[in-house]
């Protein structure tokens, strides 16, 4: 028999979903998947390896939908996902609330879709975990889209953009931001590997000013924030300012809060004293985000605690597209 | 209550406002909170010691004001893992107002009691938006599969460079290495895991083998070295 994390409190959901779609039982939603040729588990686990065993199935169960709604291309397939992992939110949850499941699901199905130039992970670069996220969208998005998606880091600090770069076998690109005349110069830029992750290119800056114009260099047209480090010096002020300065051009811009502080109020402002001293990425988020996530864009743990899947948000985006590609190549 | 003469002597000047507290966001509710039974939520603290040579992770699951759940998770000093033993048996049942005038052995845990006060009675908590809050049990769903904490353990030199030694994943067995000897992945094996293959039964090398796990380039490695000898 099929069990996961949390299982009491989600299974009743669960059912609801897998009687609407003609299953009796989760096995049979994974029996589904098996005999089409697809390990959704082992695609999942490979993006984060930590996630937690509820991930795994929330995302057999969105391939099983799938499968059986026949989605004819990966970007719907994204969509169907999207419903498999909302089965799996706790009842009454954030995760549930905010309905973050759907929003993965939707947030895939823009990767997947023509009309999306760049999407960038805006990140504090506190971790491998945005590069999870980017490993899992390179290796697979591209094999369904006729023009290639491109995919970026943007974080704070060049060291940790380097060494992410040569662990995870991105390209770092070596930029210097002049303060005064606002221009952003490339130095350098170094592959670290020769498949489709060194077409991932990543990004230190040194301020805010910087972040925002490696944006623009890139012309990213979607983005998601990690939450908890450097958040209020980094990532939501250069979503917040691109936002502006797209709407100014009238150029598309769908920002994703998708870290640590949303759903959660754990970080006070800079006083941590007096009312409203809560949350306040989750309202930094709030201020320029056109949906948001919860828990946190790395840690399992967090996320499960939101009620969703013990899977970070930003490898979750990678498993979302990977499972939808995967799925869509054998329908 | 006595007043002085002074004030006995005064004419009342009536206060106009009594707006009260303004409401923090608890377990899916709105609550203006005015006495401690008002606290509920789940939250973290982090304390050090005096001469800072150690760090305590401290977890609460709080309801109506009384902590039900407690994980007290430190690192630095050997003294201070018998201090959470008990802290772990003093904390559940207690208000969030008796733990901090209560003995928690060790500074950085009753710095931590103090500092996850101060998050949980300003609103600051994981469970703000979960309606009811997190079940008893949501602490252990922090430490994830193996019940174990996650602590990262690296250390450096300018001679001889970084070393990788404990990730989330696990105790590190070798750190990859480019064709500039720059470090691009690591191996590890999962504590928790090779444990919990054990108890079941497996051999403690075919537990070994089945808990094992890397990261990054380590396929491209023009070799692995042990970090702790080479």
């Amino acid at each position: 028999m099929i069990t996961f994390e949390g299982y009491e409190r989600r299974i009743d959901g669960i059912n609801k979903v897998l009687k609407k779609y003609g299953f009796s039982s989760l096995e049979e939603a994974e029996k589904l998947t098996k005999d089409k040729g697809l390990n959704i588990y082992d695609i999942v686990k490979k993006i984060q390896p930590i996630c937690f065993d509820n991930a795994c199935y929330a995302y057999i169960l969105g391939g099983a939908i799938a499968l059986s709604k026949k989605c004819e291309n990966a970007s719907l397939a994204s969509e169907a996902i999207g419903e498999g992992l909302q089965a799996f939110c706790v009842p009454g949850s954030v995760a549930d609330n905010r309905k973050v499941g759907l929003g993965h699901g939707n947030l895939g199905k823009m990767l997947l879709s023509e009309e999306t130039n760049c999407f960038a992970f805006v990140a504090g670069h506190e971790s491998f975990a945005a590069a999870e996220g980017a490993i899992g969208i390179a290796n697979n998005a591209n094999k369904v889209r006729k023009k290639p998606l491109k995919v970026i880091l943007n974080g704070l600090g060049k060291d940790a953009a380097l060494i992410i770069s040569r662990i995870n076998g991105f390209t770092y690109v070596s930029t210097e931001y002049n303060q005064y005349t606002n221009e952003l110069k490339e130095l350098s830029r170094k592959s670290y590997s020769n498949g489709d992750r060194s077409k991932v290119n990543c990004y230190g800056a040194d301020s805010v000013s910087e972040g925002v114009a490696i944006m623009w260099k890139e012309d990213v047209d979607i983005s998601i924030t990690g939450n908890s480090t450097n958040p209020t010096r980094f990532q939501h002020p250069v979503a917040g300012t691109y936002k502006k300065e797209r709407i100014e051009q009238n150029k598309n811009y769908f920002s994703v809060a998708s870290g640590g502080g949303t759903g959660r109020t754990l970080h006070p402002d800079n006083m941590a004293a007096g009312p409203a001293s809560y949350g306040f990425t989750d309202t930094l988020g709030r201020m320029h985000s056109d949906a948001q996530f919860a828990g946190s864009s790395s840690v399992p743990a967090h996320v499960d605690m939101m009620g969703l899947i013990g899977m970070g948000n930003n490898p979750m985006v990678g498993a979302t597209v990977a499972v939808s590609v995967a799925i869509s190549q054998v329908i | 209550m006595d007043y002085t003469k002074e004030i006995d002597r005064q004419c009342v000047v009536f206060q106009g406002v009594s707006h009260g507290a303004a409401p923090i966001p608890e377990e899916g509710k709105w609550i203006s909170p005015k006495e401690i039974k008002d606290i509920s939520g789940f939250t973290h603290g982090i304390g050090w010691c005096a001469p800072q040579q150690g760090a305590c992770k401290l977890t609460l699951n709080i309801k109506d004001g009384i902590i039900q759940e407690a994980l007290v998770e430190t690192i630095g000093c050997s003294g201070m893992t018998h201090s959470a033993a008990m802290a772990s048996e003093i904390l559940p049942g207690l208000t969030i107002l008796e733990a901090l005038n209560t003995d928690l052995v060790c500074d950085a845990i009753n710095t931590a009691m103090r500092e996850l006060f101060l998050q949980i009675v300003y609103g600051r908590s994981q469970s703000a938006f979960s309606e009811n809050g997190l079940a008893i049990g949501g602490g252990l769903e922090d430490l994830g599969k193996g019940l174990r904490s996650q602590i990262g353990t690296m250390y450096g030199t300018k001679e001889k460079g970084p070393r990788y030694l404990e990730m989330t994943e696990g105790y590190v067995t070798g750190i990859a290495l480019d064709e500039e000897d720059q470090i691009i992945g690591y191996k590890y094996v999962s504590l928790g895991k090779m444990t919990d293959y054990i108890k079941k039964g497996d051999t403690p090398n075919e537990a070994w083998e089945k808990a094992k796990g890397q990261y990054g380039r380590v396929d491209d490695a023009k070799r692995i070295i042990d970090p702790r000898i080479e």
